[in-house]
């Protein structure tokens, strides 16, 4: 016997978040940013219900308040008007990675527009 | 103790109850167990087992699952053990007690192990799973690692989960895997992306709100999404208005639902 490592807790975490777990999709997304009264555009790096990885010009401040707006092309995902995904979060890590700068945040709040 | 009353009823001990004092000096609070086993050889065995251990306590025990729900509101307990016999036949045990006791952390005692069994008593929250023939000093330290929040589980079982955690990841990013959905739940996803509510859907497509969560319900089996950004995330990473498009079906045109 012996306890979980970080990756194992994170997965049963995943797992018993519901018979369904929140995935990551690598969906590459423009983004609006707002956060710390800065704006800027960015781009999604993965994107699960629970959170998402920015790619963006500057780093967000940890523990910042997030929000942002992801449209959402027409034709994309089966509509012929534009749709836009609206949300709330919260900065839980900025880091840079080769020459990038990422930040990510977790969900609290979305509406779809 | 007697072994035939049993049913969920308080072991006599006020110190089970009490709030933890913050005081830095003094002993931290009992973990507080409850025990829920059919045989009441092993309820008394493991009663004796934590009552020479001070920072054990044991609050309540059982000897039916449904003792068991009458029981974790009315006893606040930290730990529950419970014999794997007591799920057997329901699927329904231990989420209930997870939705009752939230904080409740759940060890299941097992005869035996197997794959599908072990990957889902943990993907439904439980904490631990330990054979019936575990070692009193094992099960002790089992239950103090899982108190704190810690996971116990052995390298059989890590594999497992390891195993059922992957390949439910990839069933949901690999495009291979898409389920074929029909014109009308392609249409539904299409509303639901524009912020569609479900009332708004039911009236533009000429039916009710609950046809509409019925189909809901079925996209979301179908496609293993649990809310409507992940439905939006998986289409737009499945890029689903293709099929979409090959058919007549789009938002602006209501299809008909019987």
């Amino acid at each position: 016997m012996h306890e979980l490592t970080d990756l194992g807790r994170e997965m049963q975490q995943e797992l018993a978040s519901g018979d369904r777990s929140a995935v990551r999709f690598p969906v590459h997304l423009p983004v609006r940013v707002m956060a710390d009264g800065l704006e800027c555009t960015a781009e999604t790096e993965n994107f699960s219900s629970s959170g998402a990885l920015f790619r963006m010009s500057t780093l967000l401040p940890t523990g910042s308040t997030v929000h942002f707006l992801i449209e959402i092309p027409a034709g994309v995902i089966g509509s012929d008007v534009t749709a836009a995904i609206q949300g709330e979060g919260k900065v839980i890590r900025s880091y840079e990675e080769n020459g990038h700068n990422y930040s990510a945040i977790v969900i609290h709040d979305y509406r779809f527009q | 103790m007697k072994p035939t009353e049993e049913s969920a009823r308080p072991i006599e001990n006020t110190e089970t109850t009490q709030v933890p004092q913050p005081a830095a000096d003094t002993p931290p609070a009992a973990i507080r167990i409850l025990l829920a086993d059919s045989q009441a050889i092993y309820r008394v065995g493991m009663r004796k087992v934590f009552a020479l251990e001070s920072d054990l306590d044991v609050v309540a025990q059982v000897d039916t699952i449904e003792q068991l729900f009458d029981t974790v509101g009315k006893y606040p307990a930290d730990v529950l053990l419970i014999e794997g016999g007591l799920l057997s036949g329901s699927s329904r045990g231990i989420p209930e007690i997870v939705q009752l006791a939230p904080g409740l952390k759940i060890i299941v005692q097992t005869s035996a192990n197997d794959e599908a069994h072990t990957v889902e008593l943990y993907r439904r929250g439980v904490r631990g799973i330990i054979p019936r023939s575990i070692s009193p000093d094992l099960l002790v330290r089992c239950v103090r690692k899982i108190a704190v929040g810690e996971t116990w589980i052995d390298n059989q079982s890590v594999n497992w989960v390891i195993k059922a955690y992957r390949s439910q990841a990839s069933a949901l990013t690999n495009p291979r895997s898409q389920p074929r959905l029909s014109p009308k739940e392609l249409a539904i996803i299409a509303c639901i992306t524009q912020g569609k509510r479900n009332k708004e859907i039911a009236f533009q497509m000429g039916t009710t709100e609950q046809v509409i969560k019925n189909y809901l319900r079925k996209i979301y089996d179908k496609l293993g999404v649990s809310d409507r950004l992940e439905l939006a995330l998986y289409c737009l990473h499945h890029q689903l208005d293709k099929p979409l498009n090959s058919e007549q079906a789009t938002a602006g045109i209501p299809v008909p639902i019987k």
